[in-house]
């Protein structure tokens, strides 16, 4: 059984207290909340994380997050067997594999010339629009930043990509370390504990840098 | 009519203030002439403005008003006076007089509110000795209440927020959660206790701290409202040489407080204080969210937060104590700059 609740529109804290009254209902193996802010987010994040209750995922378009949750006290005979509890096809990423994040930690490919480092990312960036198997995350962290801030030749790309279903989370620390925040082009400012929950997650990484 | 003011409004009490980030940006590069008698104007992040008048007296100016934090539109009034007239206590000055703002929907609401809203906040510019000399209304979707104030105090003894000095202790003066408890009563699940307890913290005044502290030697001080304890603290040493070190175990936090933010109960202005701000605590990244989530909690008409010579704190601290204040020492100046918070 999946329950389905839509948060969006709703002012703090009204997603998490809807996200608190379905567990206390009960009779559900997963839930899935839409919320419009990233606040809600965090907050359902705290709420599950001091209750026990397993995100499976956070996934993002546009302005809508889209969270799942495990309910690990469903037992399987409360109600008719439902689909598989967790469907990367409902997110929008047509796939069923696990997902794949590409982490970029530095503003070019590879040690030698920067300047052909830096045209190595943009052809990289540009062959992840081109590739059959998209990934389904790109976090950046450190001179990664540098990527997805105004005047980078590789805000096209990454701009095609997020509006594909890719989520682009960009370190929030690392953008205000180099005085970029406000100069950030494409993705969605995150934080270390957001992009080590996604790095150390379900699914495979590779890294870029 | 339905007198749950809280749950007409999408952000209440000092968590509607627009965020540090946008504020920063609007602001940015604005002027105007330099006239001979200002001391401090919009473009320093201080608590209210200051004029000087003659070499007895500087004018304080200040205001404030915000939507319901809590549903008794008498207590609101309470809250929203109090709240104004704080950022007078926090300049170290005397409050005079007052004027009301008020955002009335008139469809939504009734006369019996306005009424007890205005009670309320008469009832503590009496308690604070200031006179009333008027207001503004205009109709507004949602309600909003409170009041510009004015004071006076000596120029050579105006507090303000950002001139602490090496080997001072640092007073809080009241407890700590009132965002959070806000945003638990607007989910409808704050206990009694809590609803009771933040209430009765938000509706006293600063005026009885701000008697006993001028006496003594006070480099810097503020009160605690939007920004977070945090937030404050950044501001008082963002253009220091000198740090400050905080200590959690020190800190009071009202009943319940500290589960509402385990519950994820945390207002968006919580989130916004912190990535405006996270960077002038230097060990962040070893945090816990909690300790975080409480440090930038957004207060509603918060304690006075200031610095004061090490020699000087214990009697000082003493002083407010024995005068009803559930002041508390928190931590210490510390030559390095930034903050220090001790988990």
């Amino acid at each position: 059984m999946k329950k389905s609740i839509n948060g969006t529109g709703l002012a703090c804290p009204q997603p998490v207290i809807r996200v608190k009254q379905a567990f206390d209902e009960g009779g559900f193996s997963t839930m899935e909340i839409q919320v419009d802010n990233q606040a809600a987010v965090e907050n359902v994040t705290r709420f599950c994380e001091n209750s026990g209750h397993a995100i499976l995922s956070v996934t993002r378009e546009g302005e809508i997050r889209t969270i799942t949750i495990e309910n690990e006290s469903y037992s399987e005979g409360d109600a008719p067997p439902a689909e598989p509890a967790f469907q990367f096809a409902e997110l929008g990423k047509g796939s069923t594999e696990e997902p794949l994040n590409i982490f970029i930690n530095a503003e070019t490919i590879g040690q030698g010339d920067p300047k052909l480092g830096s045209k190595l990312m943009e052809a990289f960036i540009y062959s992840l629009t081109e590739i059959e198997r998209r990934p389904d995350n790109i976090l950046m962290m450190n001179g990664g930043v540098k990527v997805a801030v105004e005047g980078s030749p590789c805000i096209g790309n990454l701009k095609e990509l997020e509006e594909s279903g890719i989520t682009i989370y960009v370190c929030g620390a690392c953008l205000d370390f180099y005085g970029m925040k406000e100069q950030l082009a494409v993705g969605k400012v995150s934080n270390m504990y957001e992009i080590a929950s996604i790095l150390t997650g379900k699914g495979n990484t590779v890294t870029v840098g | 009519m339905d007198n749950k003011l809280t749950q007409f409004t999408k952000f209440s009490g000092c968590g509607a203030k627009l965020g540090p980030a946008l504020l920063d940006k609007a602001l940015c590069g604005l002027q105007q002439p330099k006239y001979e008698n200002m001391i401090s104007d919009f473009s320093t992040s201080d608590d209210a403005g200051v004029y000087r008048i003659n070499d007895e007296t500087a004018l304080i100016q200040t205001v404030d008003f915000f939507p319901p934090i809590v549903d008794d539109p008498y207590v609101f009034g309470q809250i929203a006076a109090a709240n104004s007239l704080s950022d007078v206590y926090a300049m170290g000055a005397r409050p005079i007089t007052a004027l009301s703002l008020v955002c009335f929907p008139k469809d939504k609401s009734d006369i019996e509110t306005l009424r007890a809203m205005m009670d309320g906040g008469l009832n503590k510019l009496i308690e604070a000795e200031t006179a009333l000399l008027g207001g503004h209304s205009i109709e507004d979707e949602e309600l909003k209440f409170g009041f510009s104030v004015t004071g006076t105090v000596h120029p050579d003894k105006v507090l303000y927020n950002n001139r602490p000095k090496k080997n001072e202790a640092l007073i809080l003066t009241k407890p700590l959660g009132t965002g959070l408890i806000n945003t638990a009563l607007r989910g409808g699940i704050a206990s009694e206790r809590a609803i009771e307890a933040f209430t009765e913290s938000m509706r006293t005044l600063n005026k009885i701290a701000a008697e006993v502290i001028y006496d003594y030697n006070v480099s810097s001080c503020t009160d605690v409202t939007g920004f977070g304890l945090a937030g404050h603290a950044c501001e008082m040493i963002a253009d220091s040489e000198v740090g400050l070190s905080i200590d959690m175990k020190k800190l009071e936090f009202l009943p319940d407080a500290a589960d509402y933010a385990s519950m994820g109960l945390i207002p968006a202005g919580t989130y916004r204080n912190r990535d405006f701000r996270l960077k002038f605590i230097n060990n962040s990244e070893s945090l816990s969210r909690l300790t975080l989530d409480l440090i930038f909690d957004p207060q509603t008409s918060g304690g006075l937060f200031f610095s004061v010579a090490q020699e000087q704190a214990e009697e000082l601290l003493g002083k407010l104590i024995s005068r009803g204040v559930p002041a508390r020492m928190i931590g210490t100046t510390q030559d390095k700059r930034g903050i220090e918070i001790l988990e």
